[in-house]
């Protein structure tokens, strides 16, 4: 699965956890400017993403990821 | 912790916790304190509160599942029948699904009555600090 095809699959969640329909993120969109990305909402985003797409992460790789698109990356590869 | 696992407690809901809930969050609504208007209502006798139940959810996370060392993250409740005073309440819950990579136990619950009447049930998160 491409990585575009990958943060379309995400966005829903991410509007779901955000509680914000108008949120639209991208691959550069980071803690730093997606307003309520604090750490509890990290966590539930994870989970979603992880119940949702069927995949599972390591800790390891959660905290090395520095923008969606690195996650979408990521994500990629595990559903291909 | 493993998924699967389930715990179980019963709380017997008596005087003392009535009044020291009403007292503490000041609810004085008339379908928690009078029986008759409760009794116009429908209900059998003033409805005791729901959120008494959140309690035991407190003493679920607390003090039965083995970690100690665990915040919760999110909780949902749904209430189902309405209880009343002096009735015990069963909890039985269970370990759903556990996320490895943020340490985040997903689990279920269940409150029923001494007639295996559903109560409530809901879905508590928790995260494991160490």
């Amino acid at each position: 699965m491409s990585i575009e095809k990958v943060i379309e699959k995400i966005k829903p969640i991410f509007k779901d956890i955000f509680d914000d329909e108008s949120l639209n993120i991208n691959e550069n969109s980071n803690s730093d400017n997606v307003d309520g990305w604090d750490s509890l909402n990290h966590i539930l985003l994870v989970v979603e993403i992880e119940k949702k797409l069927k995949i599972e992460f390591s800790a390891g790789e959660i905290a090395s990821y520095k923008n969606v698109g690195e996650m979408c990356e990521a994500i990629s590869k595990k559903l291909n | 912790m493993i998924v699967g696992s389930v715990f179980k407690s019963s709380y017997l809901v008596n005087e003392d916790i009535f009044i020291s809930f009403r007292d503490t969050f000041k609810d004085h609504n008339s379908l928690h304190i009078n029986d008759n208007h409760a009794i116009k209502h429908g209900f059998k006798s003033k409805i005791m509160y729901g959120n008494i139940l959140n309690g035991y959810i407190s003493h679920l996370i607390g003090e039965l599942l083995p970690l100690k060392e665990v915040v919760i993250i999110t909780q949902t409740i749904n209430f189902k029948k309405p209880f009343y005073l002096n009735q015990t309440i069963s909890l039985s819950a269970s370990i759903n699904e556990f996320y490895e990579s943020v340490k985040i136990y997903d689990i279920g619950f269940e409150f029923h009555n001494s007639n295996d009447i559903l109560i409530a049930n809901g879905k508590v998160k928790i995260k494991a600090l160490i």
